[in-house]
């Protein structure tokens, strides 16, 4: 019998790959981890496929929250390893015998663990395409399991043991110069190119998905599970993605593809049917296939997912940890970049998020640190030192520059009035942001050039944010709006007196 | 032998404290009796855990305290005693499972069968029950709230009787209902299917989870104890966006979920597929489901979640929705707000709301052209006024005690007098301050030849010679006021237009606000228009009874109380206790209070500010917010409704009077907001609602 053990979505891709390329005239079984949700909803479709002659759910989820259990009452490793492997021979839907030819994918959960202790010869494959030669990011996600971290250092997992024959593993994908004699090779996406198209429907079918006819221009949004990870809620997730379709792909044809984890993406909702939601279950190596496009752009907000897309995105996009905050002031972003061009403005200096204005300026604008200067500033609120440091900064810029300094505000700082020195307000014009549910923004521009304020006031636009939902007017003061100037004047001057009487009282002490 | 006393007491207190506990503990154990009968519905289980209890009771009642019932339900009944929540936000209180948890328990099922009544529909009323009044109003029949619930009560015992099930059809009901009123069993019915589609609202969360298990490819059926038609059901669920692959009512079946029969009928129509139920009775929907093999989820429903921190002494279909709406908001689960967010949708919104409506009255009985909403608690009025009535001209206008003060310093001297000066004396401020207040430095050197220093403290025995002085140099005093009358009468001018009749808008609660502006716009610039006006509460202030006349003669209107209305809600609204500054709460708005007009070098007119409390701006945002939201969600909710507008002043007040009575939630929730209480001696520090309730408030 020929055993095939996969865990994530990646695993069962690389099992099916094998069991398709390298035929046997064994039985053929693929044993898959409950711990994956995906494999236990979509048993019974791998099932009909007919590749593996019988497919198993493996109840690993029981065992891991045993081990756990065993962890929080301090049992010594070795008997943990016991009591786990006893639970996990007990629960085997089929008898493994080291007769049987042993595929695991991976081998550093409870069945590996038990192959292992049981001496079974085994195969097995790295955990990614291309970590095999980096243990550091394979070992950073075990980093919450303590048990299997010292299970790993105890049994010599990822194929660091005697019963491991071979690993498979995508050779042109290591980092230069690694060498391990058990490296077989197993490209993924070369095996993918290599299929006749009948087996590549085969594989296509087996995940769900199918050759889809999206049009051209496409663009291409790689999700990441940020609600599932609790970096933000599930409305702020989508409101990211919505706004990247808004901003970065207008008027392209929007593919989707969720990540593995992303189950309660809801994308076709939200997208009110205008996407093509590609299978969140499917490996991201089969999306050449799926669409019959090269994507004009593909983005993703924190990943690097989008980096290996390789000829399938004419342009791939991706942007820091940042955009995790920043992605709420993409309008503010969009809206500065418009007023770049609008200024024809080629260099700018800047401490908000240079990716960010990067992708919205193109070529048209580069972006420099705000300390080399240049003949534009574009300032964020965003703090890496005290409120008063990022003042005095600010106000050194305005002393010596002639420029423009374009202030993002989007915490509403109003970083060009330092408290005291109110002649600024005569050079500061509002550049507003008016949406189409009654919320607005400004962010503010300051120049000793009138006619770059008399450009602000000009200026005039209207964005539609289609699958935000929203419509953003963007514009400088009109004639309509001077009572409420008049207003706010009286209000900045009562703001004044009383900073003024902090100021005093702080100097005082 | 004192040595031996202090143990004795010691041991003493320590068996009266295990007294205490083992009355306590048997009284627990009465709650796990009635739990395993309602919430596990095993009432065979009853029995043993009716034994256990007893025999703790006698346990009890052995250790000398005896069962004591009524001193222990008393207990009971003070921990389920309504109020707010006192120390964090509802919605914090509120736990649902999380999407990616309901996305995962999702994709490993099949079939996603869902309750509908309290779990994908929600009604707007705390009671479905309080649907019958709008039904027995559209039949024209008095009584028929009692003869519905007893004719249901009546159809299900008669056909558990005949046919030993008790699910009832709506017609059945109303053919029961022909015992007491007579009406058409069918028509009957029909009208109140057509009340329920009109009011029924889909569960935010479970709108989404619905909208989770479409996106999966999963089937959704819709499973319902009830005795609505199908059609009717099916409409309903339509109307709220959801579109199961079949719905399946109890009525129709002759089954039920709770005996489970229903769900025998899913796993027959659904064989050797993974079924998840999702509903919010423990007994029905969770226990009964996993009785007959299906998986299910506990929705606790939004009603058992909120009731306990809801105001009940309301009129009682008011009452209901009120209560109904900030379940649905608060406790559905997607909702995540700041306890201010929570505080303006929860206690000011009914008030604002049905103040709004009661000016709207006003306006359209009085033939008003133009309401003017006073700064600053005119503000959030007329943001929800504007969405109610938007065909209503409206306008919010800068005034306030100081600046109307100043501007009728030539006809109310002891007005002036009094704000500026007597007023003050507690704050034991000196002559020099007091005069920079109220922008008068060439009254220092006046006061200085009548005999004081700059530093002299206003007090009770120099009040009189003080006034004198100001008396003697009144021109002064003109001087100033005719700076700002000018600009102040362009400004009312360009704001009335050609209006003939406004109605001025403000919470209360002597109407000096109206009064000064009156008799600026009517007698002193003459600008040929009518004023009116309307306060939400009406008081005495600082013994002048200013208001008594007005309100007689019609001028003015009261919503929640004053002397000729809800006079024990006046008698009850405690100064003391700082009601009346904990409402003025309710209607804040984030900008500084307005000291007057003037002209500026442009010969424009421009406005004058005090010192603004940015401190507690961001609180009234949110607070602001909550109302507005309110407003749009019980605006929605009855939009087929607008008697359910007409919230009556007792209502609203008792709402405020349920927060604004626990003084620990404001302490607790409230400490820092800013407080400024006088006119024209802010400083930069302003002080805080933690001083006042400290320094002021009487217990």
């Amino acid at each position: 019998m020929r055993i095939y053990y996969a865990l994530t979505t990646y695993h069962i891709l690389c099992c099916v790959l094998h069991c398709m390329t390298h035929p046997t005239e064994r039985k053929t079984v693929l044993l898959l981890s409950d711990i994956h949700k995906n494999s236990v909803a979509f048993i019974g479709r791998y099932r009909a496929s007919g590749i593996f002659d019988e497919i198993f759910l493996l109840p690993e989820g029981e065992v891991m929250d045993l081990s756990r259990s065993l962890e929080r009452r301090r049992i010594p490793i070795p008997v943990t390893l016991k009591i786990c492997c006893h639970r996990m021979k007990k629960r085997l839907p089929v008898p493994v015998t080291a007769q049987d030819e042993l595929y695991l994918c991976p081998d550093h959960f409870p069945f590996g663990w038990m192959v292992v202790t049981s001496k079974l010869p085994y195969s097995c494959f790295e955990e990614g395409c291309g970590v095999l030669s980096d243990r550091e990011f394979a070992l950073s996600n075990m980093s919450r399991n303590k048990t299997q971290r010292q299970l790993y250092d105890m049994l010599g997992l990822f194929g660091d043991n005697s019963c491991a024959q071979r690993i498979f593993a995508d050779v042109n994908r290591q980092q230069p110069g690694y060498q391990n004699d058990k490296m077989t090779d197993f490209s993924v996406v070369q095996i993918l190119e290599n299929l006749e198209l009948p087996e590549l429907d085969r594989v296509l079918a087996f995940f769900g998905c199918k050759r889809e006819a999206v049009p051209s221009p496409a663009g291409l949004i790689l999700t990441q599970h940020f609600a599932n990870l609790g970096l933000m809620p599930l409305e702020e997730q989508h409101r990211l993605y919505t706004l990247f379709a808004d901003i970065f792909l207008q008027d392209k044809a929007i593919v989707i593809k969720p990540h593995p984890d992303d189950i309660a993406g809801c994308y076709d909702e939200i997208f009110h049917g205008d996407a093509t939601v590609l299978p969140f279950a499917m490996p991201s190596e089969l999306l050449p296939f799926c669409a019959n496009v090269v994507f004009d752009k593909a983005i993703a907000a924190y990943s690097t997912a989008v980096r290996s897309l390789g000829g399938s995105a004419k342009c791939a996009v991706s942007f820091d940890d940042r955009i995790l905050n920043d992605y709420r002031h993409l309008v503010r972003y969009d809206a500065v970049s418009q007023l770049l061009r609008e200024l024809d403005v080629h260099t700018a200096a800047t401490d908000a998020n240079e990716l960010l204005l990067g992708e919205l300026c193109g070529e048209a604008c580069a972006f420099l640190p705000l300390e080399d200067g240049a003949e534009c500033y574009v300032i964020s609120d965003r703090l890496d030192q005290t409120v008063f440091d990022k003042l005095r900064v600010v106000k050194a810029i305005l002393q010596k520059e002639r420029g423009t300094v374009i202030f993002l505000n989007e915490q509403e700082q109003h970083l060009y009035f330092d408290g005291e020195d109110n002649t600024v307000f005569s050079r500061v014009r509002p550049l507003l942001l008016d949406y189409s549910d009654g919320s607005s923004e400004v962010v503010y521009v300051y120049s000793s050039n009138d006619k770059v304020l008399e450009r602000v006031n000009r200026m005039n636009s209207r964005k539609e944010l289609k699958y935000t939902g929203l419509t953003v007017d963007i514009h400088g003061i009109s004639e309509s709006e001077r009572e409420k100037i008049r207003v706010l004047e009286g209000v900045l001057a009562a703001t004044e007196r009383r900073l003024k009487d902090y100021i005093a009282h702080a100097k005082e002490k | 032998m004192n040595f031996l006393q202090a143990g004795l007491c010691t041991v003493r207190k320590r068996a009266s404290r295990v007294k205490r506990k083992i009355v306590r503990a048997a009284t627990t154990w009465n709650g796990w009796v009635l739990h395993s009968f309602y919430r596990e519905g095993k009432p065979d289980m009853c029995a043993p855990r009716k034994a256990v209890y007893l025999f703790f009771l006698s346990i009890a009642a052995l250790a000398g305290s005896g069962p004591r019932h009524n001193r222990v339900s008393a207990v009971k009944r003070r921990n389920y005693t309504t109020r707010p929540y006192l120390d964090k936000p509802e919605t914090e209180h509120i736990k649902r499972l999380s999407y990616p948890f309901m996305a995962k328990k999702i994709l490993v099922h099949d079939v996603i069968s869902f309750d509908v009544f309290d779990t994908l529909l929600l009604r707007p009323f705390d009671d479905p029950k309080a649907v019958f009044y709008l039904v027995g109003e559209r039949l024209k029949c008095p009584g028929f709230y009692r003869y519905r619930v007893l004719a249901e009560k009546q159809a299900r015992a008669r056909n558990l009787e005949k046919n030993g099930t008790n699910e009832v059809t709506l017609v059945e009901i109303y053919q029961q209902l022909s015992r007491y009123f007579i009406v058409d069993p069918h028509y009957g019915a029909a009208v109140e299917a057509q009340i329920e589609l009109a009011l029924v609202q889909p569960h935010p969360y479970l709108k989404q989870i619905y909208q989770l298990a479409r996106s999966l490819n999963k089937e959704v059926i819709a499973v319902t104890d009830m005795y609505l038609p199908a059609e009717s059901i099916a409409q309903m669920v339509k109307k709220c966006g959801f579109e199961p692959d079949e719905l399946i009512v109890s009525n129709e079946y002759g089954v039920s979920k709770r005996q489970g029969g229903l769900y025998d009928m899913v796993k027959e129509k659904y064989p050797n597929k993974r079924i998840l139920h999702i509903g919010d009775s423990y007994a029905a929907d969770v226990t009964s489901a996993k009785e007959h093999g299906l998986e299910a989820v506990f929705m606790r429903n939004v009603a058992s979640l909120g009731g306990s921190h809801r105001a009940y002494d309301l009129t009682a279909l008011v009452g209901s929705a009120y209560r109904g709406i900030l379940n649905n908001k608060l406790c559905s689960g997607i909702c995540k707000a700041s306890a201010y967010y929570e505080f303006g949708y929860s206690y000011a919104g009914l008030f604002v709301l049905g103040y709004c409506n009661f000016i709207h009255q006003k306006v359209e009985r009085e033939h008003i052209d133009k309401v003017f909403f006073l700064s600053r608690d005119g503000d959030i009025l007329k943001q929800v006024y504007d969405r109610m009535f938007p065909e209503d001209t409206t306008e919010y206008v800068y005034w306030s005690r100081a600046a109307a003060t100043t501007l009728t310093s030539g006809a109310f001297r002891n007005e002036y007098l009094l704000r500026f000066l007597k007023y003050k004396i507690s704050k034991q401020l000196t002559l020099r301050e007091l005069c920079e207040a109220m922008d008068q430095e060439e009254m220092i050197e006046r006061l200085m030849q009548f005999g004081f220093s700059e530093d002299t403290v206003l007090t009770k025995e120099n009040y009189e010679s003080v006034v004198a002085c100001f008396i003697s140099n009144w021109s002064l005093i003109d001087k100033k006021r005719d700076a700002g009358a000018g600009a102040a009468k362009q400004y009312y001018a360009q704001k009335i237009g050609d209006a003939k009749k406004i109605c001025l808008i403000d919470v209360g609660w002597a109407a000096s606000g109206f009064s000064a502006l009156r008799y600026l716009i009517e007698e002193e610039w003459k600008l040929g228009c009518e004023v009116t006006g309307a306060v939400a509460g009406a008081n005495y202030l600082h013994d002048q009874n200013i208001i008594e006349a007005p309100l007689l003669n019609g001028k003015m209107d009261a919503y929640l109380f004053s002397q000729r209305l809800n006079t024990d809600l006046k008698k009850s609204h405690s100064v003391r206790r700082l009601y009346s500054v904990l409402i003025e709460i309710m209607l804040a708005s984030p900008s500084p209070s307005f000291t007057g007009f003037y002209y500026d070098q442009n010969g424009e007119i421009a406005y004058s500010f005090d010192l603004p409390e940015t401190e507690g701006f961001d609180m009234i945002r949110e607070i602001q917010s909550g109302i507005c939201d309110f407003a749009a969600d019980y605006l929605a909710a009855f939009a087929q409704y607008p008697c359910m507008y007409n919230i009556s002043g007792r209502d609203a007040y008792e709402v405020a009077r349920f927060v604004i009575s626990q003084i620990k939630y404001f302490k607790n929730l409230f400490a820092d907001y800013p407080v400024n209480r006088a006119v024209g001696t802010s400083g930069y520090q302003t002080g805080t609602l933690a001083d006042l309730i400290r320094n002021e408030y009487v217990r």
